[in-house]
């Protein structure tokens, strides 16, 4: 995946480029507000990860232009100002996500993992398959309106196979999309998860089919 | 004018114009009173001597052949015209007038003029006059009867004594209302200085002597010492607890850097990779830690700050705990955290400080991961009579019901051993509270029968708000 780092300290972009490099993705790394919103316009990523305080353009007017422009690439807001500021926490501007310098890296990571997994372009995050609701954006899932409760790992294989049903995703594909760089897993974690999933979903019109020697699939019965 | 205004407008100007107004209004009416009784006096003293001279006439009649006739009393008359025209008339038992002026008008009756001298009030020759008649028996008279003598005289000089004596009393009224308004403006004065001696010593306080005002003052002023000296000890309270608290940061602040430092000495003279790999992990829990304190003073300061300064607005509870709810629970904890969020009903408008609310529920939930080492979290909302209940309930040991009160306050230690177990700062509940109290609301915590630890903030329910 191709991700530009906006960030004008050299060690934090550096720390945010390696991360990012070491779980396989493309980075362009840039400084300076100004060039990072004419790169922009011109070019296409998958994600953008965006420090707020930059020079000769700060990040909420980049944030404005794109989404002005109609881009709807996924952005991961950096911030070194209060995280209660209110167009911050609001994301009034169209941010996806954000995180309030200093951050832990891995939860960086997972985040970026959180918003490439979603993709671009989709329309509203809320995924109804059956009588199961799964709220992207809070990260919540009830089914048949009450509180369907899911563990961070389990929500987002929920959520992985759940946004394209039709689709067979193999232990692999699942492996590199769950899990972090530090964590060692198994396949065998991937199993485990499937299983735990599966007993949650009992009841609930909804369930994971093991395509033999492929891998899973959400449907609904 | 302006100067006028400004005059009525202090408590001095503003007392004296009253004094001086009811003054002014006694003095008017004592001033008509005593013009009142001046003239009462002076027509007594003039109608003595009118009589007299009426008398005088009456006795100087005489019969001479049948025939009234007057010798006038030159004297006696003399006496009432140094200043007035005097005026009289005779007239005989038949009724006709055998002396004086024909046309003078008498006017009294005579049955009371046969007993003594009778006054009235008339006018001769378009000047007023003060009348006296009396009647005398002659019975020498060609048919006796009674003879009435009316002596008339012009009120010049009655005019000139009521006159005469009323601006004696006017002027002492004067005199005596001067005297009056410039007593009461000393006396004003005065009254007034232990309020110019409040004033000076407040404004030669030192802005750090918080001690209370001591001064000697009347019983009246007490009540206003008393309220500056009441605020005086809060805002010294206040300084007290912000001292402490910086204190307190201070303290917090230095023990995770120095902490910080050490681990980058131990880490620089570490060659065993297995323990290189160990003291970095040290390394970041320490950073993150000084990063989440550093947080947390800044927004303790920042809902101290909106609490006091932004108004509330109208703010959707579920949704904004939900926001929350995805926002803080941390994707790459060591714990894989399942979360589930429950809510009576759809919608739930309060009017709130949205951001102080969110860093509040954020704070909670915060402390049951770090804290608790919970790794199941519910939260729910739920009604109870008018009041709105938001629950976090974990599955880890929570806090001992001997330190729920201590809990609230910045920085007490729950008797921590320290010892890098404490991965907060001590400022999370502290800041729940003051968000609570600024929204009305309340911290409470309880353990519930299904296990675990819950964190229940109670807000007051709006009116119409959160039907089940």
């Amino acid at each position: 995946m191709r991700i530009l780092v906006v960030e004008d300290d050299a060690e934090i972009g550096a720390a945010i480029r390696g991360r990012l490099s070491r779980l396989g993705h493309a980075v362009d790394l840039e400084m300076d507000g100004g060039v990072a919103n004419n790169l922009l316009a011109v070019e296409t990523f998958d994600l953008v990860v965006l420090d707020v305080m930059l020079p000769t353009l700060d990040g909420f007017a980049i944030l404005r232009n794109l989404r002005a422009a109609g881009n709807t690439t996924p952005l991961l807001l950096l911030t070194a100002r209060s995280a209660i500021d209110d167009r911050v926490s609001g994301l009034a501007l169209g941010a996806d996500d954000y995180l309030v310098k200093p951050f832990d890296y891995r939860e960086f990571e997972a985040r970026v993992q959180a918003l490439l997994r979603r993709g671009s372009g989709q329309a509203h995050d809320l995924i109804r398959l059956g009588s199961l609701v799964i709220d992207r954006t809070n990260r919540l899932a009830e089914c048949d309106r009450k509180p369907f409760p899911l563990s961070r790992q389990e929500f987002a294989l929920l959520e992985i196979l759940a946004s394209r049903p039709q689709r067979v995703f193999s232990k692999e594909e699942l492996l590199t999309l769950l899990f972090n760089f530090d964590k060692e897993p198994s396949a065998n974690a991937v199993e485990q998860y499937v299983t735990r999933v599966r007993k949650k979903l009992q009841g609930a019109g909804v369930e994971i089919r093991t395509v033999r020697g492929v891998g899973y699939q959400i449907a609904t019965l | 004018m302006r100067r006028f205004d400004r005059f009525a407008g202090t408590l001095f100007g503003r007392t004296l114009l009253f004094i001086a107004l009811v003054v002014a209004t006694g003095a008017a009416a004592l001033a008509i009173i005593a013009r009142f009784y001046a003239g009462v006096a002076a027509e007594r003293a003039y109608d003595q001597l009118l009589a007299g001279a009426t008398i005088q006439v009456a006795e100087n009649l005489y019969v001479q052949g049948g025939v009234l006739a007057l010798s006038p009393p030159v004297a006696a008359l003399s006496t009432l015209s140094r200043y007035d025209s005097v005026y009289y008339k005779v007239i005989d038992s038949r009724g006709m007038v055998v002396a004086g002026y024909p046309d003078l008008d008498s006017a009294a009756n005579l049955a009371a003029a046969k007993r003594g001298p009778v006054f009235a009030n008339g006018s001769y020759q378009n000047k007023p006059v003060r009348i006296a008649t009396i009647a005398r028996y002659m019975p020498e008279e060609r048919t006796p009867g009674w003879a009435s003598v009316t002596v008339a005289q012009t009120t010049n000089a009655r005019q000139q004594l009521t006159n005469e004596m009323s601006f004696k009393v006017w002027t002492l009224i004067l005199l005596m209302s001067a005297l009056a308004i410039v007593a009461s403006a000393l006396a004003i004065r005065r009254g007034l200085r232990p309020l110019a001696q409040i004033e000076s010593i407040i404004a030669a306080r030192d802005p750090a002597d918080l001690r209370p005002v001591a001064v000697e003052t009347p019983s009246e002023m007490q009540a206003i010492i008393g309220a500056i000296n009441g605020l005086i000890a809060r805002l010294a309270e206040r300084i007290t607890a912000m001292q402490r608290f910086i204190a307190d940061a201070a303290h917090q602040m230095r023990t995770p850097l120095a902490r910080l430092d050490a681990q980058i000495e131990l880490l620089d003279s570490e060659t065993n990779p297995a323990q290189v790999a160990a003291r970095l992990a040290a390394l970041r829990k320490t950073s993150s830690d000084v990063g989440r304190l550093t947080g947390q003073l800044l927004n303790h300061a920042m809902v101290i700050h909106r609490n006091e300064v932004i108004p509330f607005q109208p703010v959707e509870l579920v949704s904004l705990v939900k926001e929350v709810l995805g926002r803080s629970i941390p994707l790459a904890g060591e714990r894989d955290v399942r979360v589930s969020f429950e809510s009576g009903c759809k919608q739930i408008w309060l009017s709130a400080d949205a951001i102080s609310l969110q860093e509040a529920i954020s704070n909670v939930l915060h402390n049951a991961l770090l804290h608790g080492k919970a790794d199941t979290i519910d939260v729910s909302i739920a009604g109870h009579g008018d009041t709105l209940h938001v629950t976090v309930t974990d599955n880890g040991p929570g806090i001992a019901p001997e330190n729920w009160d201590a809990a609230l306050r910045p920085f007490s230690r729950l008797g921590e051993t320290g010892q890098g177990t404490r991965a907060g700062s001590g400022l999370g509940l502290a800041i729940v509270d003051e968000v609570m109290k600024a929204h009305g609301g309340s911290v409470h915590f309880a353990l519930p029968p299904s296990g675990g630890f819950s964190v229940v903030l109670v807000l007051p329910r709006p009116p119409g708000a959160g039907s089940e």
